[in-house]
């Protein structure tokens, strides 16, 4: 762990809607300067999660410390809302009022953040200064909503889908701005579905699921976690044949390549030399992010076994 | 940025934002001043300026009522469903200036209705009253937002953006009917008239109607308890409901 | 710049509410459109009711009445829609101002006379001058807080007969012949009709010289001739009857002499002629209880210590059978049975009345004669009109002056709640009256010593002789060596002679002061010996109850106990005046001393 301070710990955290229990102990911890990205498909609890840290809604056990100090109920003081910026995932701002407008206004809530005008200039709006949020693009709103979010210069952030429905170029200027806060020593906390943004981003990535972080660590770790590699090649030994060479988990075909996942890819590719030699196009590749996550999150019991001891 | 500061912009940009929604301004600031000029001065009895001053108070009620119905009703249902009131809490800003600004902008409606209301009626109702009387009715009005304002909490607080303007309409058309706001509340059936009581709106037009000495006659005071009860009590509902809303326990 | 602009708004505000529109007049037509109280209007346009209404004739089925300008405008069932600011009668009893038909006005009588709701009186003698000023209002609908005034002016007598009596010179008619003339100067001094005072040979007792019977012929015909009423005083059943065979168009009082004769009550009711019985100052002569009851255990908010003083005020004359009274109520059942119009006046202020308050014991003394209810109320609106002949007052009915009283109660059950009506409008003005001041009270101890001046501790000394009335006697007072000297002379002619000094009590001759606290006088005197005399003045009266002592050339300490002056009101005395002897006289007067 870093040295150096740690802007938000949660320890236990349980939160049940209706019986159904959405957070089930979740531990985290993030230090200034940190980006951490959550993973977790829909309806894992990153929303939750967020939610309950910033009070939005209560949390049934657990504790969180937000800027070192203990948070009890919904309320959140004044004094630390000043030092935290969210942009939330279903966030729409007053439709009839400008860029500038609206900029203005979160500005003056904040006792020591950006003006109006830098605040525009964050979001990259000048040129829409005047333009009212409901006839902005997409991109252009979420970017004037991250930019809101920065209004106070927060120690803490929480962007919850932050790249949504934006272009890869306002995508790639996001990032550099994120990268710039995790400089400033901005501890940021990030949902997200793009996994490139996590790994692009992260320092750290917890994957949520059924309420509880299954996996934790910095993006190559988590790849490391997930021991498959893809066999890819050209062979003709059947699917049977290849199914039982030593490692292989799963087969897909797609045409007249095949793409074998496997869990110790030199012993399945020196099986496979073995059976086959007029193997062609062979290709062993690291399995991206993506898919490490979708396999650690797939609904199969079977891949997700290996990785359960792993959990944070 | 002080306080004081922010309570100014968030009203100064809620009834910005307000202003720019064609679809409630134009309603709120015409339906009143046009009734008022059916019903209150063209097919006023002849020679009668007592029913124009009557109509006047009446469909002043009416119109201050609106304004705070919807604009606490409709905005705060949309702004709950947008998560604007969300990044808003979130913020460091107090929920009473959120609210407070809501309660300006009623009352900015609810002066541009006086005024024009009360313009119409000097010059075509031949409505002459003191300056007290008309002074005294102005800011009767703008204080009887205050338990109307309550009711859209309530609703805003409780219905969905789609339902919110057929509930609040659903509300605020009969009770201003039942409440004697179109028609002198003694030309209803008895048996409305006696369930007239229910309604605030009843005790605001009667106190509006004292200030001209044309009310029934009960007491001020009674009208004050019933309204200022009904206030406590639509207060209570929406700090519960709040509460439920924001997950306190 | 932002300031600027809220301060701008800020004033666009309050210009807005300075530019809307006021009343016009101090009142908003709007404003008391529904149920405002008597008081908060101050207009003299009006719509009143719901009501019960007396239009002076009957009680109508009408509850509304539109007054405009102070005139009845129209009557209405139901409460029509109109401008005017609607006032609410809360279903209480309408009826017109009330008309006193026999008084005698000077000073505040028609002020006194308005404040117990009589709305018009009429003057069967009195200053033809006062009259004159007066006259002008009647056509009028101005604020005013004086009744309307329609008088006789002078009166028509004999040399030395009644009505000579009072200090002042009046012109007097020696002969039939001088009747035409005699009217026709009446008519220019401004009177409205001729009232004769007359005393038939036949009568019993002769008070006083009367005219004859040609001249009162005579006097009568002349003023028909003119196109005047003549009314006749009369006090006896043949005067009664040669008055009214003399064609008088009525008489201003009744009589208890003797029972009416049939013969009278067939010719007046035969002829139209009407009666004005005064019964109040007779029962003043007669039975003296009514005003007890009435007025003094319980006294009216308007009622002046003046008014009081008059009430209890006594005649000075032999006493009379006071079964008298029941023959007095016995004659006037009998004129009201056999269909002869009564009008009710109380011939204020004679002892035992005092202007508007009378005419309600006069009311309630008709009533209790035996005289319907309704009647009475005629009696005291539309009877005066119609014998009268005048034009303006007596009805509720379109036209008429807006004139009229709100009752809490139903008058045809209690006459006694025209006593404190709920509201009394005039020319269709409200009428607040202003409730009298109460006067202060005098301790005992030392009024004067005219060691250096003629300083009292109340009030103050002047010299006080009959010259003020025409008389013949003088009086001058000076302050000598410590001693108050009074030098005069006492003659006849004034009928009552009077010479000497007065100490007014305090500082309002019309209010007095308090003595309830005194017991007696002292006072240290001498001079030319003789009989003085002490008067003692209630307020509001001009009669005073007199002591008499004798005084020599040497000092002396005269004690005299309040009770030497009988009937004097010790609650509100105005003024103690020491008369010298008869002719000329010179006294000193020291240490005037109140115990």
């Amino acid at each position: 762990m870093s040295t150096l301070q740690t802007q938000l710990k949660v320890t236990g955290l349980v939160k049940r809607f209706a019986g159904k229990t959405v957070l089930d102990g979740v531990d985290l911890s993030l230090a200034a300067g940190e980006v951490l990205c959550i993973l977790g498909p829909n309806g894992a609890g990153k929303t939750t999660l967020i939610s309950a840290i910033l009070g939005l809604i209560g949390a049934d056990g657990g504790e969180i410390e937000l800027l070192g100090q203990s948070q009890k109920g919904t309320a959140r003081s004044m004094a630390l809302r000043q030092q935290c910026g969210v942009m939330m995932q279903i966030g729409s701002l007053s439709a009839n009022l400008t860029v500038a407008e609206q900029c203005d206004l979160f500005s003056c809530y904040y006792q020591s953040g950006y003006s109006a005008k830098e605040l525009v200039g964050l979001a990259g709006l000048e040129s829409h200064a005047n333009a009212r949020f409901g006839r902005l693009s997409g991109g252009q709103k979420q970017r004037l909503l991250f930019a809101l979010a920065l209004a106070g210069k927060p120690k803490l952030v929480f962007l919850d889908e932050p790249t949504l429905g934006m272009d890869v170029e306002a995508r790639r200027s996001l990032w550099q701005q994120i990268r710039q806060l995790k400089q400033q020593g901005v501890a940021v906390v990030l949902t997200t579905h793009y996994l490139e943004e996590a790994e692009q981003l992260a320092d750290r990535v917890m994957v949520l699921h059924q309420g509880q972080f299954i996996a934790s660590g910095s993006p190559a770790e988590l790849k490391a976690l997930t021991r498959y590699k893809l066999v890819q090649c050209c062979t003709a030994l059947s699917d049977e044949a290849l199914l039982a060479l030593p490692g292989v988990l799963q087969l897909s075909r797609e045409q007249g390549g095949i793409t074998l996942h496997s869990s110790h890819a030199e012993q399945t590719v020196l099986a496979l030399l073995t059976q086959d030699n007029k193997v062609s196009q062979l290709e062993v590749k690291q399995v991206a992010l993506e898919q490490a996550f979708l396999q650690l999150t797939a609904p199969t019991a079977e891949h997700s076994n290996g990785t359960k001891e792993h959990a944070a | 940025m002080s306080s004081l500061a922010i309570y100014q912009k968030e009203a100064w940009y809620d009834l910005i934002s307000v202003w720019r929604t064609p679809g409630f301004v134009l309603p709120a600031l015409a339906f009143p001043v046009v009734f008022y000029l059916f019903f209150g001065v063209l097919f006023s009895p002849a020679g009668s300026t007592s029913h124009a001053a009557y109509m006047l108070v009446t469909y002043s009620c009416f119109g201050i009522m609106g304004p705070a119905m919807f604009n606490f009703a409709m905005n705060i249902a949309s702004d709950r469903a947008q998560g604007w009131l969300t990044l808003k809490r979130l913020s460091p800003m107090p929920v009473s200036a959120y609210l407070l600004a809501k309660m300006a902008t009623s009352l900015v409606f609810a002066m541009l209705i006086i005024l024009m209301l009360f313009s119409v009626a000097a010059i075509f109702g031949d409505v002459r009253l003191e300056r007290s009387q008309w002074i005294g009715l102005a800011l009767l009005l703008l204080a009887g937002t205050i338990p109307f304002a309550f009711i859209g909490l309530l609703l805003g607080l409780t219905l969905s953006d789609k339902a919110a303007p057929g509930v609040v309409n659903l509300i605020y058309l009969p009770m201003a009917f039942l409440s004697g706001l179109w028609l002198p509340v003694t030309m209803l059936p008895s048996f409305l008239q006696q369930l007239a009581w229910v309604w605030p709106s009843y005790h605001l037009s009667q106190l509006g109607l004292k200030v001209v000495a044309m009310d029934q006659g009960q007491p001020v005071l009674l009208h004050l308890a019933i309204l200022g009860l009904t206030t406590a009590v639509l207060m209570g509902l929406c700090v519960l409901v709040f509460r439920r809303y924001t997950g306190a326990k | 710049m932002k300031s600027l602009v809220f301060t701008l708004m800020v004033a666009l505000l309050v210009g807005f509410f300075l530019l809307l529109p006021q009343p016009q007049q101090v009142l908003a037509p709007a404003r008391l459109a529904m149920a405002a109280t008597p008081a908060e209007l101050t207009d003299n346009s009006f719509m009143l009711g719901p009501v019960k209404l007396f239009d002076g004739e009957k009680w109508r089925d009408e509850r509304f009445v539109e007054i405009k300008n102070g005139r009845v405008q129209q009557l209405y069932l139901d409460k029509p829609d109109s401008t005017l600011p609607w006032v609410d009668g809360n279903n209480q009893w309408l009826i017109p101002g009330l008309i006193d038909s026999h008084v005698h006005a000077w000073g505040d009588a028609l002020e006194q006379a308005l404040n117990f709701g009589v709305t018009t009186v009429l003057d069967m003698f009195g200053d033809h001058q006062f009259l004159a000023a007066q006259k002008a209002a009647r056509a009028s609908t101005a604020q005013t807080n004086k009744a309307d005034i329609y008088g006789a002016g002078t009166l028509v007598t004999a040399t030395n007969g009644h009505g000579t009596q009072y200090g002042r010179e009046i012109p007097v008619i020696a002969a039939p012949a001088q009747a035409s003339e005699f009217v026709a100067a009446r008519l220019a001094e401004g009177s409205d009709f001729i009232k004769i005072v007359y005393t038939s040979d036949k009568a019993l007792r002769r008070f006083r010289p009367s005219i004859d019977l040609a001249t009162l012929t005579a006097v009568i015909t002349a003023a028909k001739a003119q196109g005047v009423l003549a009314v006749v005083h009369i006090a006896d059943l043949p005067s009664a009857g040669e008055a009214i065979a003399a064609g008088a168009d009525g008489l201003v009082h009744s009589f208890f002499s003797e029972p009416v004769s049939n013969e009278l009550l067939r010719q007046m009711a035969d002829g139209q002629h009407f009666i004005v019985p005064t019964m109040t100052v007779m029962e003043g002569m007669l039975a003296n209880k009514i005003n007890e009851e009435l007025l003094l255990k319980t006294p009216p908010a308007a009622l002046t210590l003046a008014a009081i003083s008059s009430l209890t005020e006594r005649f000075s004359h032999s006493p009379i059978p006071s079964d008298r009274y029941a023959l007095l109520a016995n004659n006037t059942k009998q004129m009201a049975e056999a269909g002869i119009l009564l009008l009710a006046g109380s011939d204020a202020p004679n002892p035992n009345t005092d202007h508007g308050v009378s005419l309600i014991v006069e009311m309630v003394l008709l009533q209790r004669a035996g005289v319907p209810v309704l009647q009475v109320l005629q009696s005291a609106t539309s009877a005066p009109v119609e014998a009268f002949g005048l034009n303006e007052v007596g009805y509720l009915r379109p036209g008429y002056k807006a004139d009229m009283l709100l009752l809490n109660q139903d008058p045809m059950a209690d006459l006694t709640t025209l006593l404190a009506p709920a509201a009394i409008w005039k020319n269709g003005w409200l009428h607040q009256p202003e409730l009298p001041t109460a006067n202060s009270a005098l301790n005992s101890g030392l009024i004067a010593d005219f060691n250096t001046d003629l300083n009292a501790r109340s009030g103050g000394f002047a010299a006080s002789s009959d010259s003020l009335m025409q008389g013949k006697s003088a009086a001058e007072i000076s302050v000598q060596q410590g001693v108050l000297k009074v030098t005069g002379t006492t003659r006849p002619g004034f009928a009552y002679p009077w010479a000497g000094v007065a100490w007014q009590t305090g500082n309002s001759i019309e209010n007095g002061s308090d003595f309830s606290d005194i017991s007696g006088i002292r006072f240290n005197i001498r001079g030319t010996p003789g009989q003085y005399r002490l008067d003692a003045f209630s307020a509001g009266s001009f009669m005073p109850v007199s002591h008499r002592f004798t005084v020599t050339a040497d000092w002396q300490t005269i004690e005299l106990p309040l009770t030497v002056f009988p009937g004097l009101n010790a609650k509100a005395v105005s003024m103690l005046l020491w008369n010298g002897p008869q002719g000329e006289f010179s006294f000193e007067l020291d240490d005037i001393t109140l115990d």
